[in-house]
């Protein structure tokens, strides 16, 4: 039974963490490119 | 005569005069070109960064300068604009970048004082194959390119002012810096009072010869005023793009602000280290063998280059209060320019260099070949669109549609460019960088953000009514009725924007690629304009003059129209 609620439990966690990340890196892409886009150049 | 000794070459011209030496560093400059642009050859227009050319470019106010933001396309827009009326736009681009290239092999060939014709293609091949034509062809400066390609011709004109008919040859030598604008002009202007004034004469003919050719632009940018804007000093000065520090890049030829724009490969230790390398061996080979009558100007005019170009990285301080005091100083923020005299003192070292050495010894004809490929070789980065950077691309057809609906339309009112930034990264464009062509694109007056960011630095706006109209575009809200109110008939987006706030207008043209919007209730606004004759009477006498210098040295009447008997068949 312990076993079975850590592997739910588990997998719950694992989900909102890849959701979580998946989120985060979209966002950062999203954010860069719309500051930086537009600019002449970087240094 | 010098023969190659290698067998199937005895027989070919090593010593050339007159024409035929030119026709032979043309054709190296025109195969040099060919390999550099590579697929920007094809049909299609060639967008990166500054570079910006348009089908149907249209005469206007903006392309003299008379509003809008600083007249830095003055003349090179007219002067396309006119052009494109006689052949179609991607052809008139590709034909100005191919003469780029053969001009500069056949000015920095015939400046090598040398009868033999291996060491003027080797240093036509270095003047026009480095890392300043790269980088300033990758940020996309052909004006800039331009005045670069003639500065040999403008080095020798420059030595010869105080003879007879020396001011008008001068301006002759300046047409294609003067086509450029004022940053080419300035480049061979500092150059040709130099070289001039180490002669210890014709410095009062060439200031005129130069003023003459800048008329276009010095007279509207007077009239409007310069910004004075330092936050540009930082953000323009040089930088090291090699392991040899920042003065180590500019001896090197490259060091430009912008770390976008540097050849694929180049900056890493090798390719660096070797063309420094050749570099220093032309500086020695320059002092040591180079005796022309300009060699003492030239040899000056490279160390001040030098000195500009290191100034915004060295002492930025200094540049800044220069520029507080006299905002014209502003036209030394990008100092990495100022190194093109000692591109010519490089490519004319490398050319006496091979000079020697072939003169020693007949077996070193070989290596003379070589020398002529050297620069290829180390900078291989170049070749074929810059490693594909460069690209023909055509315009949507989106943007067709937007500008026949906006030049049908007889109603007042100016079209305004959101998002408000001045530079994209298209789709369509394989995501390079390049200054919104919609103000060149479009037949009626553009409002858009000319401010220029770069990094986290940002210059302000040089236009009056992008100013006026940027508390309105920051604030967040919706937009028809404000941008109505400052005589706002269109309003075009070519890139991400928030077009919820654009409710309420009506929307014209709905593509992928752009978005155009008419807004019905609007109020125009006068446009702040200087007077135009002033500007017509500045280009009258430019063009005289510069008509006139082809005319004028070498014939008067009797030589024009000589008596029949005289005349050969």
């Amino acid at each position: 039974m312990r076993i079975a609620i850590a592997a739910v439990v588990g997998a719950l966690l694992a989900c909102v963490i890849s959701v979580g990340v998946v989120q985060a890196a979209t966002s950062a892409k999203k954010d860069v490119p719309l500051q930086t886009l537009n600019n002449y150049g970087t240094r | 005569m010098t023969r190659l000794t290698v067998r199937g070459f005895r027989y070919l011209p090593w010593n050339m005069t007159g024409q035929m030496r030119h026709l032979a560093a043309g054709l190296l400059g025109l195969v040099l070109g060919l390999l550099a642009l590579g697929p920007a050859l094809k049909p299609g227009f060639v967008l990166a960064y500054d570079m910006v050319f348009v089908p149907h470019p249209v005469f206007g106010p903006a392309t003299f300068g008379l509003l809008g933001s600083a007249p830095r396309q003055v003349p090179s827009d007219a002067v396309v604009t006119a052009l494109t009326s006689l052949v179609p736009g991607d052809v008139v681009q590709k034909l100005l970048l191919l003469a780029i290239f053969m001009m500069a092999c056949v000015s920095a060939a015939a400046l090598v004082p040398s009868e033999r014709l291996l060491p003027r293609l080797a240093a036509g091949a270095c003047y026009t194959w480095n890392p300043f034509v790269a980088e300033r062809l990758l940020i996309g400066q052909w004006a800039v390119l331009l005045g670069y390609a003639a500065l040999p011709w403008v080095v020798r004109a420059a030595a010869e002012a105080g003879e007879r008919g020396g001011g008008w040859r001068l301006i002759r030598a300046l047409v294609p810096a003067a086509i450029g604008g004022f940053a080419a002009v300035l480049i061979s202007g500092l150059t040709a009072v130099i070289v001039a004034a180490s002669r210890g004469r014709a410095v009062g003919r060439v200031v005129p010869a130069i003023i003459v050719v800048s008329l276009p632009w010095l007279v509207t940018g007077l009239l409007r005023g310069l910004p004075a804007d330092t936050s540009g000093v930082g953000a323009f000065a040089a930088r090291a793009d090699t392991p040899f520090a920042t003065m180590g890049s500019l001896l090197s030829l490259s060091g430009l602000w912008n770390a976008e724009t540097v050849p694929s490969g180049y900056g890493s230790i090798v390719p660096a280290g070797v063309w420094l390398g050749l570099v220093v061996m032309a500086v020695a080979g320059y002092a040591l063998w180079c005796r022309s009558a300009w060699w003492r100007g030239l040899g000056v005019a490279a160390i001040a280059g030098l000195l500009i170009a290191g100034l915004g990285a060295a002492v930025p301080g200094l540049l800044r209060v220069a520029i507080g005091l006299w905002p014209a100083f502003a036209v030394l923020r990008d100092g990495q320019q100022y190194v093109a005299p000692l591109a010519v003192l490089i490519a004319v070292g490398f050319g006496v260099s091979v000079d020697r050495m072939v003169r020693a010894n007949q077996a070193w004809t070989a290596v003379g070949v070589l020398a002529v490929l050297a620069p290829i070789a180390v900078l291989p980065a170049l070749a074929w669109g810059a490693a594909g950077r460069l690209h023909a691309v055509g315009y949507p057809a989106d943007w067709a549609s937007a500008r026949e609906i906006i030049a049908a339309d007889r109603t007042r009112g100016d079209v305004l460019v959101l998002p408000w930034a001045s530079y994209r990264s298209y789709p369509w464009n394989g995501g390079r960088r390049v200054l919104d062509p919609l103000p060149r694109y479009l037949d009626r007056r553009v409002i858009w953000n000319d401010a220029v960011t770069v990094g986290t630095t940002t210059m302000g706006s040089e236009d009056s009514r992008t100013r006026a109209l940027d508390p309105v575009i920051r604030s967040g809200g919706p937009l028809p009725v404000a941008l109505g109110r400052e005589g706002v008939r269109y309003v075009v987006v070519d890139a991400a924007f928030d077009r919820g706030r654009l409710a309420g207008a009506e929307l014209l043209v709905n593509g992928p690629d752009l978005q155009l919007y008419r807004i019905q209730d609007l109020r125009p606004v006068p446009e702040p304009e200087i007077p135009r004759w002033i500007a017509v009477l500045a280009w009258i006498v430019m063009l005289s003059l510069t008509l006139w210098s082809f005319v004028a040295p070498t014939t008067t009447l009797v030589t024009l129209f000589p008596p029949l008997h005289q005349r050969t068949p």
